[in-house]
């Protein structure tokens, strides 16, 4: 084999490999590294199947939690945020109270509630059970009540989404305008009867219902809305973010398996880098936050983040690197030979 | 010269750096095995087989890897003795890299997985060639610079592509999974591999004769390694110490991810972040305190104290923690405390065993030693997956696994290693055990002074 050819083989596979890194990622890259930033939202998630998907742009969540006395709490929670409560009384009778009134455990332990899936309600409640045994204020019963708002069963969906007063819509084809609908899905988890759930060997989730458009809908995991779908189905996170008085929505190009990223939290802040000239041009970066959680789940999130976005480009860069870099020792080796060997034959 | 050979006494440096490029790239394969977990539970739900799976990977150490390396030493072809090995395993390792993410059903999935595992083990020849390529003198300092380039890739590894399973990127039309941009960069760093082995690896013939077959096939090789009696106690504390170091194996990802619940990036963090607090403080920590240390005395720690923190981890999290959910900085504060432990027996086993091994049976006894070590480790990763199948039929309600309880199983085989190691300790008090690597070696100085005076005599 010719020489040059042979020294040339690793080389131009290395440069390959890196421009089809800068290839994939340039309308990324030129954004985040030329576009302007401002503050954006994740203002919706899209759950794709395949054929019928769904975008979420809303989720309404009411909490229930029933103490070891009889009494309770009820809380109400739009898109994560606490907007009313309630005191439930032993007959059921719940009477209003200001939000302002809950104490700061009690809404600390209902937001987590209200943003996590059913395995975590769970483990709440063991918790409950273990750390205020004997006391009053031990929560025994949770219920979950979660109404996500959205549009079901679209076909495919456009990136770009309209977004208006009404909230973030996708682009509708050919004449076919998307109609609104909901997903609301209510789950009791009980440990007031300890026997009954050692009998059912720990399981303490002791109703479930799952209704689309109020017709009886079996999910894939007994779970809730971005929690019940099949592995296969994805997560993209849809952003919107306003230039000059105009809304923006768009699908994020990153999305994820299995549930959402951790990185881009439904309702949360994100970064936007958008062109100025063509501001409907964008991509989404995420925004790590404060250190809230401690530093590792703070780490962690940072990480996601980073390498979700360029991860994928850093490796095939890094595959054009093993090959440069030997290349590139070899092409020194045929033009500066190395004395060690040449002594050696002497 | 830029063709890379064997057999030579001296190299240049740049060869040794090009080399070690390259076993950075080869050893990203190796870590790929860990993602595969993930892989196999898309489609399969049991630990019990998920374990079983992955533990074929020391069924094939024994009789895939070692009949490689035997018959590498025997043979001569045109392409070299160890290359064509090499080159076969990494085509396959490649195709079968590329078509892991694209299979849709349990089946193909598992025979690619196994094929990957055969030719893994078909691939260790490449060690071989690379230290046929560095001479013993350069030796030291090219495991000095792999030593520190096997950490960056341990780091890549936990904090880049551990994470980056369950991605999608959206380019230009096209949907780029991260299970896909995992396994075909493993695909990636092979061919660089195998281009580089092609294109500027030569061996050359070596001048000494291959050694001879002892021609009594694979069962008459293990029946030699187990017909020396002396060698039994040796075997016996190995089978010991491997019961001691009993783990979660390819389940432990799953007790992360799916019974605590935490991201896979999450589970990168732990290790990223364990590993580099074990780079800086606990090896220097253990190596300061094992310089104060007798050996056996650092055994016994060793191997006492990794049970005492499994135990004390167990408890604290089954009956301490309120959810039974430890803080990704608890995981890492009991990981590095196991470590720690673990680094002591770790530290102190080779030399202490090698005490019990006669000299003469030095090679029998490695190659005896490693066969145990396989079957331990294959026996203990199919009980623990066998387990926590069982202990979750028992008491958890159906579909649910506890992986954590495979920790109970982990401490029950650590104790029966303690109690064996125990038994073992006082058979060699009581003599029944002899260190015949100590009382039987005689050092030339002795051997030349017992010679002269028995010339003296004459």
């Amino acid at each position: 084999m010719n020489v040059l050819l042979r020294l040339s083989v690793l080389p131009l596979l290395g440069i390959g490999f890196i421009a089809t890194s800068i290839y994939l990622n340039w309308a990324q890259l030129r954004l985040r590294v030329a576009g302007e930033k401002i503050a954006g939202q994740v203002a919706g998630m899209a759950i794709v199947r395949g054929v019928t998907n769904d975008v979420i742009f809303g989720i309404d969540t009411e909490v229930e939690m029933t103490y070891e006395t009889g009494l309770g709490t009820r809380l109400l929670y739009k898109n994560y945020k606490v907007d009313a409560a309630w005191t439930v009384m032993r007959d059921g009778v719940a009477e209003p109270l200001p939000t302002d009134d809950v104490s700061g455990e009690i809404l600390q332990l209902a937001e987590e509630v209200a943003r996590r899936s059913a395995e975590r309600i769970r483990e709440i409640l063991k918790r409950e059970s273990r750390k205020r045994r004997g006391n009053g204020e031990r929560v025994v019963r949770i219920i979950k009540t979660e109404t996500a708002r959205g549009y079901l069963n679209v076909g495919k969906i456009h990136p770009v989404l309209d977004w208006d007063e009404k909230g973030i819509r996708p682009t509708s084809r050919g004449g076919q305008t998307p109609t609104t609908g909901f997903v609301r899905t209510h789950a009791v988890f009980d440990m007031r009867d300890m026997a009954l759930v050692q009998s059912n060997k720990g399981e303490m989730m002791v109703g479930y219902a799952q209704t689309r458009n109020w017709e009886l809908h079996t999910p894939s995991k007994q779970n809730f809305v971005l929690y019940c779908e099949p592995y296969t189905t994805e997560f993209r996170p849809v952003f919107a973010y306003e230039v000059s008085g105009r809304r923006y929505a768009r699908l994020s190009h990153i999305g994820r398996h299995g549930g959402p990223t951790l990185a881009l939290v439904l309702f949360g802040p994100c970064w936007v880098y958008y062109d100025k000239n063509a501001p409907e041009r964008a991509v989404l970066i995420a925004n790590p936050g404060r250190m809230e959680g401690g530093i590792l789940a703070w780490f962690s999130r940072l990480c996601e983040g980073v390498f979700a976005q360029w991860g994928s480009g850093a490796l095939i860069v890094m595959v054009g690197l093993f090959c440069l870099v030997s290349g590139l020792i070899q092409i020194s080796l045929a033009i500066w030979p190395s004395k060690r060997l040449t002594s050696e034959s002497k | 010269m830029y063709i890379i050979e064997t057999q030579h006494r001296r190299v240049p440096w740049r060869w040794v750096v090009a080399l070690q490029v390259i076993k950075m790239a080869w050893l990203i394969g190796f870590y790929a095995s860990g993602t595969m977990t993930f892989t196999m539970r898309k489609f399969i739900s049991s630990p019990l087989i998920i374990n079983s799976l992955s533990s074929l990977d020391v069924l094939f150490n024994i009789v895939v890897a070692a009949p490689c390396l035997y018959v590498s030493d025997r043979i001569w072809t045109r392409w070299g003795r160890r290359r064509p090995f090499v080159l076969i395993a990494w085509l396959v390792m490649m195709v079968c890299m590329l078509l892991l993410p694209l299979v849709g059903h349990a089946v193909p999935m598992a025979a690619l997985i196994v094929l990957w595992l055969i030719f893994w083990d078909v691939n260790s020849v490449f060690d071989m060639l690379f230290f046929e390529i560095i001479p013993p003198e350069q030796r030291a300092r090219a495991s000095a610079i792999g030593a520190w380039l096997f950490n960056i890739v341990v780091m890549l590894q936990t904090i880049v592509l551990t994470g980056r399973f369950d991605d999608v990127v959206h380019v230009y039309g096209f949907a780029l999974r991260g299970e896909q941009l995992i396994y075909w960069f493993v695909a990636g760093c092979l061919l660089v591999c195998f281009l580089y082995v092609t294109l500027f690896v030569r061996e050359r013939k070596p001048l000494t004769p291959p050694p001879p077959s002892h021609g009594k096939g694979f069962i008459g090789a293990v029946g030699n390694l187990f017909a020396e009696r002396t060698l039994w106690p040796v075997y016996f504390l190995a089978f010991s110490t491997i019961l001691t170091q009993t783990g979660l194996g390819a389940i432990d990802p799953l007790l992360m991810t799916e019974q605590w619940g935490y991201s896979k990036q999450d589970m990168g963090t732990n290790v990223f972040v364990g590993g580099i607090i074990n780079m800086f403080v606990v090896i220097p920590l253990v190596g300061w305190i094992g310089e104060r240390l007798k050996l056996l005395k650092m055994f016994t720690i060793g191997v006492i104290g990794v049970l005492a923190v499994q135990i004390a981890y167990y408890l604290f999290v089954r009956f301490g923690l309120p959810d039974q959910r430890p803080s990704i900085g608890q995981i890492i504060f009991f990981g590095q405390c196991m470590s720690m432990m673990g680094a002591f027996s770790l530290i102190a086993w080779q030399p202490l065993i090698f005490e019990y091994i006669p000299r003469s049976q030095m090679g029998t006894a490695q190659a005896g030693l490693n066969f145990v070590r396989s079957i331990t480790r294959l026996l203990t990763l199919n009980g623990i997956g066998l387990w926590v199948t069982w202990y979750s039929r028992l008491f958890r309600p159906p579909g649910q696994y506890d992986y954590f309880s495979g920790y109970l199983f982990m401490i029950l085989m650590n104790a029966f290693g303690c109690g064996l190691l125990l038994w073992f300790a006082r058979s060699v008090r009581q003599g029944t055990i002899k260190p015949l690597g100590v009382t039987e070696f005689k050092p030339v100085e002795e051997q030349n002074q017992e010679n002269a005076t028995r010339g003296s005599d004459a």
